[in-house]
């Protein structure tokens, strides 16, 4: 019973990181519209570095939150809920 | 070839009967066979990265004049529009793992379901925007229109390859065939549908915001 | 039991199954796409062609630019008979089980009452070992195909003047020549890698045998699409498919791309399997400075083929989809770039001759220590060379773009990293001196091919930086001494290397032993033939006679050299129908060869011959190094006792006095070091 609520809790977090992590995006996406889209913007003289470089961390964003690369060279954190096939 | 490599041989004046030799195959532990198909999964993205690299420096070679970059002439709001639906779809894709591994079945099934809803609006929107592009630029016009084509052609394939795997795993899931212990299935298709949203995430980048719309618009 | 018995083994041979399905799903594939074109108010195609073609009208060949209808429509159907003939050979079967939720098979091999066991062969199957001699059997087929392609065009070069070929058969037979040769040598790789590795690595089978059996039959189809591009209409861009003229050929051309597009999944399909079980099927104990170099090599060779084989197949497929639907990619009138193309074709052919040679001199590696009788002379260089090798041969592509219009600047780094290339290189030819260095040599077959596989690519070697630099390679571009280069290289790092393997381990995968008379027959024939072909071309590339030409001025003064060649390529060529003689007939009614003839310490001959089917009854463990031949008293694996093979005392063993595995005295003593 106690590993059932421990779980759920575990859930809820989970459930709560993908929301934010969706949030997340959603602003860098919004900073990316910005910046490609403005006609001047005396901050950069070219737009190609700044935004190669926020799509290079939306991608490892995903990559990290939903992706899950680590679970590659490190599955314990799953062991316990007894993963198969 | 009369002598199979694979029949054991008569050595000691013993024939052993075929498939019945002193040794079966020895089982692959599901932990052991689930890292496997990871690090396979994986090896695959790598390689499928190449791919689009190869065709993000396409873009950058081809698409420019003596000015610097440039783009096609495209609406901003669809793109932004569609980008959003992409990334939604992935975050419900995401719940959906989540989910069954924590044996929320209701939860699992919903948030599948509407990750391939979203995929096919998302393709719907392509099309809907292939057909307004077309008012501007043709694909055997000049370049940075067939560029145009070309990327969200191939994008656009693997999505569809995508809504296939989560119909495959939706389908298979409200049968119940997924469990918090055993969702290979689900996790494969999570890690595709994943790799290509990271794709569209450079590609609209690459498509709709790099660069400026040449002045003379060529056909 | 009402069907008669030879149809239920037609039946039974996936072969035969997936050529029924792909050639009704061909049918069906073409009727559909001109349906479509037609409900979309496109142009479609007379589907009466090409019968009207197969009943020798000639239509298709005098078109030098098919209309788009033929060319989609065609199109199309190749790619349908592809997925149907995967579909009916059943290599899908599982997956589509698994799709619909349904168990699916357990991928092993289930002998059928009165259905021989030959059929396996011809058939979907799982198991690595008859994976690998489908991948052998169809490259050597590949290969002599290849070969015939070139020994017809070679006599057609014997003597100035147009004899029996025009240009655009010439042209049409290098190409396919090229492109045969090029899948002959990616088959065999993956003939050598499938059925070496997981027993060397002390695995039961491959990570995933049911992609691995996939990944072979992906293949067939492409070979046979190859094959159908001289019917077709040929090609006459050779084989590396330049635009803007890939986009102006003839249908042929289609089909070169196609088939060259789906060979590349069996490539990258095939490298992610080998990498998976190289990385987590090693059998405990056995750390990465204990696996035998020729894993080391497959390794190498799978990290540079299943990334770069990709930049192939988006070369190809933007030439094709320019073809279909006319994107500017490679014309300049409308912003394209033709020096795009050679950037992205280079960056995978340039690897890929690495992803051949790297397989090829871990053979190499393999057998001289083992017919030295003594320690690989520095593993652990031999090893990481393997690797400085696939890390550097991404960055050297551009050095077959000195004459193109790329920029200048370019040219000095490029050669610059060309010229680096050799110092890897350079330290397994000493490494491998270092290995025969005071050994007690035994020539035998494999032996003779291996030192024979040494001299022609270390030639290869030295006629190599002639081209990395600017200024020679300027000269020499585009003339016979590049053809002479690239084959003699690949003579040496592979197709010596692969005939020295199959003899090496062919008492391992038939149980019986070669005709060692015919094999040694066959090594001078070949090593004579080609070094006279190779040494006569080098000779005529620096007299300038340029590649790709079907006719040469009598004046020039090349005639007698180019009739050398071609007797030298005559005497190579021909002495693989010894080889195919003697491999057929030893397998049959060869003499039962000892399970482990040659005394080698690997952990493939330790275990009976032919290799049961799953190696291994209990996975061996790793104690020591593999290359410690002479030392007394060392062991590299304990196996199972119902495992380890004793010798028998009758089998025939082409060297003299046995001694037991690892415990030898080394005849002499490694001196100084």
């Amino acid at each position: 019973m106690e590993h059932d609520t421990q779980s759920r809790k575990g859930k809820a977090a989970e459930y709560l990181q993908g929301i934010i992590v969706l949030v997340v995006l959603g602003v860098f996406t919004a900073i990316e519209y910005v910046i490609g889209t403005a006609d001047d913007i005396p901050l950069f003289s070219s737009t190609l570095i700044p935004l190669t470089l926020i799509a290079v961390v939306k991608a490892g964003v995903i990559i990290n939150y939903y992706m899950h690369i680590s679970h590659m060279w490190n599955p314990e954190d799953e062991v316990d809920e007894g993963h198969a096939e | 070839m009369s002598t199979t490599a694979l029949e054991p041989i008569a050595h000691h004046g013993a024939v052993v009967e075929h498939g019945e030799h002193h040794g079966g195959l020895i089982p692959i532990a599901p932990e052991r066979q689930l890292q496997f198909n990871r690090l396979g999964m994986w090896l695959f993205i790598i390689s499928e990265t190449f791919l689009f690299a190869g065709i993000l420096i396409m873009r950058i070679v081809l698409g420019r004049n003596e000015d610097g970059f440039t783009r096609p002439e495209l609406s901003q709001s669809l793109g932004l529009l569609i980008t959003s639906i992409l990334l939604v779809s992935s975050f419900f894709v995401n719940r959906a793992e989540v989910a069954i591994k924590h044996n929320d079945r209701f939860q699992f099934n919903l948030s599948t379901f509407l990750a391939i809803l979203l995929g096919l609006v998302f393709v719907g929107g392509v099309v809907y925007e292939w057909d307004e592009a077309l008012n501007h630029f043709k694909p055997d016009g000049h370049i940075e229109g067939g560029l145009f084509f070309f990327m969200t052609g191939v994008h656009a394939l693997h999505v569809i390859t995508g809504v296939l795997f989560l119909l495959i795993v939706f389908f298979n899931g409200i049968r119940g065939h997924y469990s918090s212990k055993s969702h290979w299935g689900v996790e494969s298709a999570a890690l595709y549908w994943h790799f290509v949203d990271v794709v569209w995430v450079f590609f609209y980048v690459a498509l709709y915001l790099i660069g400026t719309v040449p002045e003379t618009v060529a056909h | 039991m009402l069907i008669p018995r030879p149809l239920r083994i037609l039946y039974h041979i996936g072969l035969v199954r997936g050529l029924v399905v792909g050639i009704i799903a061909m049918i069906a594939g073409m009727i559909l796409t001109n349906l479509v074109r037609a409900a979309f108010g496109m142009d479609t195609m007379d589907l009466m062609l090409p019968l009207k073609a197969l009943f020798g009208s000639t239509i298709w060949q005098a078109r030098t630019n098919p209309d788009t209808a033929t060319e989609v429509v065609t199109g199309m159907g190749a790619i349908f008979f592809t997925l149907g003939f995967l579909a009916g050979v059943g290599s899908m079967n599982d997956w589509f089980a698994w799709s619909i939720g349904r168990k699916g098979g357990d991928g092993h091999f289930h002998p059928k009452e009165d259905i021989p066991t030959w059929t396996r062969y011809f058939s979907f199957d799982t198991n690595h070992k008859v994976v690998g001699i489908q991948y052998g059997l169809t490259s050597v087929l590949v290969l002599m195909i290849g070969g015939l392609f070139a020994l017809i065009f070679r006599t057609e070069l014997a003597q100035p003047g147009l004899q029996f070929l025009d240009n655009q058969q010439y042209n049409n037979y290098i190409g396919i020549h090229g492109l045969l040769m090029i899948a002959a040598v990616l088959l065999g790789v993956g003939a050598l890698s499938n059925y070496l590795v997981p027993i060397m690595i002390g695995a039961q089978d491959m990570a995933f045998p049911r992609l691995n059996g996939f990944s072979y039959w992906i293949g067939v189809p492409a070979a046979i699409l190859l094959l159908m591009a001289l019917p077709m209409g040929g090609f006459d861009t050779g084989w590396t498919a330049y635009p803007p003229l890939s986009v102006k050929a003839p249908l042929g051309m289609q089909f070169v791309l196609l088939s060259i597009f789906i060979l590349g999944f069996q490539s990258i399909v095939g490298s992610i399997n080998l990498l998976v079980t190289i990385f987590m099927m090693r059998a405990p104990g056995m750390t990465w400075f204990r696996m035998p170099i020729f894993v080391w090599g497959v390794l190498a060779a799978s990290l540079l083929q299943f990334t770069a084989t990709q930049f192939f197949g988006l070369a190809f497929i933007s030439v094709l989809i320019e073809r279909w639907v006319n994107i500017p990619f490679y014309d300049p009138a409308r912003g394209g770039n033709v020096t795009l193309y050679q950037h992205i074709f280079w960056f995978y052919s340039h690897p890929t001759v690495y992803i051949w040679v790297l397989p090829g001199l871990g053979v190499i590696s393999e057998i001289l220590p083992v017919f030295s009788r003594k320690p690989l002379f520095g593993y652990k260089p031999i090893a990481l060379s393997s690797m400085a090798i696939a890390f550097m041969g991404y960055l050297v592509w551009a050095h077959h773009m000195f004459t193109s219009a790329m920029d200048p600047f370019l040219r000095l780094p490029f050669m610059l990293t060309t010229l680096t290339i050799a110092v890897p290189t350079g330290i397994k030819f000493f490494n491998w001196i270092g290995t025969l260095w005071g050994g007690k040599i035994h020539i035998s077959t494999p032996m003779l091919f291996s030192l024979g596989a040494f001299i022609l690519f270390l030639l290869g070697g030295l006629t190599g930086p002639p081209n990395g630099l600017v200024v020679t390679g300027i000269h020499l571009h585009d003339t016979h001494w590049v053809v002479a280069h690239f084959h003699i290289t690949v003579f040496g790092g592979f197709l010596f290397s692969l005939l020295s393997a199959i003899y090496f381990w062919f008492p391992k995968m038939t149980g019986k032993m070669f005709n060692e008379f015919l094999g040694r027959v066959h090594f001078w024939f070949m090593f004579g033939g080609f070094a006279t072909f190779a040494l006569s071309l080098f000779r005529i590339g620096v007299l300038g006679m340029p590649r790709r030409y079907a006719d040469y001025d009598s004046a020039w003064g090349f005639g007698s050299l180019n009739m050398l060649a071609t007797i030298g390529a005559f005497a190579a060529g021909g002495s693989m129908l010894i080889f195919i003689f003697n491999m057929a007939f030893s397998a049959r009614y060869g003499v039962k060869a000892a399970a482990n003839p040659w005394r080698s310490r690997s952990l493939e001959w330790q275990i009976a011959s032919p290799v049961p089917e799953f190696n291994f009854s209990a996975i061996p463990e790793i104690v020591g190094h593999p290359y410690d031949y002479g030392l007394p008293g060392a062991v590299y694996a304990i196996l199972s006792p119902e495992d380890q093979v004793a010798p028998l005392e009758d089998a025939y063993t082409p060297l003299d006095k046995p001694e037991a595995v690892g415990s030898g005295v080394a005849a002499v003593p490694v001196a100084g070091d």
